[in-house]
């Protein structure tokens, strides 16, 4: 029931509302809980409500980090 | 507030499933195990991280030495049969809607179902919709009100059932001004506490846990500093292939250093301190209380309930005086049903002796075998009961 998945935010409505790509098609969302999005933005979706978005920074770290683990020495 | 749809980066999240890097991965923990060099219990606690693990086969990737257990990560299946009672007898009333997630609508509470002859089967709320009861199921709690507007002449119940990710909607839904005619139900569950209570049991040996991924982008990993001070590893962790495995990775880290910290192999998401705006919407409405966790205990501090200012939304008052208290509590599970035991993961489903027989995802028994996140319907659909498949490294 955690089930949550990115989408990318198409465009923004109002404080609480945004339309997220869906495949070739857009869907209403509500986001309420996430402060300062625009277009372009990602944010992980779990029943109709974004719970927060990915930042571009956040998900570059993430990647890098995930890399350090492929490569064991680098690991401190 | 419309602006142009400018994309500001480019970000793929099938790198998460590759298979490169799952392999690279996969490599890592046959390292990390023989490292450790003894056998190593860790365990999820997220229904959706044990259904990923069925769906992608990862158990077949990781050790023979490494086993990954299902804990209390299923909010139905830990959701009291008091509410399911309740939920069955409001849809009853004639002038009353009941409305859920569709999992909850399968999930039997205490009440015998007449003339069924499988063994002790109950009733839930889709024997109460046969029974002509009106029973809807919904995708969000923003659909629930909507319902609710569109009905004034009926009371609409929102059958809330949920952790953090999930109560947080119905905060936020609530607090925006929801019609007069609905009600919860309030299930709601909050899962440090229970891990607080883990490690009393007897035969506790788990070494780390796997922390609830979009549960913690919410409240933060904050809330789990507990574990590690007890001296569990604990690692934050995504669905998919790549963040599940990633996380086992920081786990056997961790116990190959003797160390015990809170990593966040999550972070694209998750932070130390959450979602300050979410957690303050969610604090608003909710305030946290004693709840019971069904077949575990009445756990304190574990069940987010309605803050005052906010409860003319409580379906268990406004109903008070048109429910029937004395059959909303029950026994817990039917006879021979062992989710207690597989919610804990003090055993596996198949040690249950009527998995795959009585008790199958078409004709489900016990709790565990009827929601989509359940430990046991997972392992009946992905075959996690049968011989692990030898996936080399290529
Ligand atoms: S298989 Fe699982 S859900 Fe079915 S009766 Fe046994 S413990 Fe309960």
């Amino acid at each position: 029931m955690c089930l949550g998945i990115p989408h990318e935010v198409v465009d923004v409505m109002d404080a609480d509302t945004c339309l997220i790509k869906v495949g070739d098609r857009s869907q209403h969302c509500f986001i309420g809980l996430v402060e300062d999005l625009k277009a372009g933005d990602w944010v992980v979706v779990h029943a109709g409500f974004a719970i927060d978005k990915i930042a571009p920074e956040d998900a570059k770290a993430n990647l890098k980090l995930i890399q350090t683990y492929l490569e064991p020495e680098t690991r401190a | 507030m419309s602006e142009a749809a400018t994309p500001t980066f480019d970000f793929d999240p099938h790198i998460y499933k590759d298979a490169d890097v799952v392999k690279g991965l996969q490599e890592k923990l046959a390292t990390l195990a023989d490292e450790i060099g003894r056998p190593v219990k860790l365990m999820h606690i997220c229904g959706t991280h044990e259904h990923e693990m069925g769906r992608f086969a990862l158990r077949d990737l990781i050790p023979e030495s490494v086993e990954v257990l299902a804990g209390p990560g299923c909010p139905v299946c830990v959701c009291d049969n008091e509410y399911i009672n309740m939920a069955i007898q409001l849809s009853l009333l004639d002038d009353v809607i009941v409305t859920s997630f569709g999992d909850m609508l399968a999930v039997p509470g205490s009440i015998p179902l007449e003339g069924e002859r499988r063994g002790d089967v109950r009733m839930s709320l889709l024997d109460a919709r046969a029974q002509g009861g009106d029973v809807r199921a919904v995708y969000s709690a923003f659909d629930a009100a909507q319902i609710a507007r569109d009905n004034p002449d009926k009371e609409v119940v929102f059958f809330s059932v949920g952790f953090e990710t999930t109560v947080v909607a119905v905060a936020a839904m609530l607090k925006r001004g929801a019609p007069d005619n609905l009600s919860i139900i309030e299930a709601n569950y909050y899962t440090p506490p229970a891990t607080h209570l883990l490690p009393e049991l007897d035969g506790f040996d788990i070494e780390g846990f796997i922390l609830p991924g979009h549960a913690v982008t919410i409240t933060g990993l904050r809330v789990y500093e507990h574990l590690a001070e007890q001296g569990i590893a604990c690692a934050s962790g995504g669905f998919e292939p790549v963040d599940v495995l990633a996380s086992i990775a920081s786990l056997l880290e961790q116990l190959r250093d003797d160390k015990a910290i809170i990593d966040n192999p999550y972070s694209r998401l998750v932070k130390y301190d959450g979602n300050e705006k979410a957690r303050s919407e969610l604090h608003e409405v909710f305030e946290l209380g004693p709840i019971r966790w069904r077949g575990i205990a009445e756990i304190p501090e574990s069940g987010y309930k309605l803050r005052p200012e906010y409860q003319k939304y409580s379906a268990a008052r406004k109903f008070a005086g048109r429910l029937d208290q004395r059959a909303l509590a029950g026994a817990e599970h039917p006879k021979g049903c062992r989710c207690a035991e597989v919610t804990l993961g003090q055993i596996r489903p198949d040690e249950c002796g009527v998995f795959g027989k009585l008790c199958t995802p078409d004709a489900p028994y016990g709790p565990c075998m009827v929601s989509h996140e359940g430990t046991c319907r997972a392992w009946y659909l992905y075959g996690m009961h049968k011989e692990k498949l030898n996936v080399e490294v290529a």
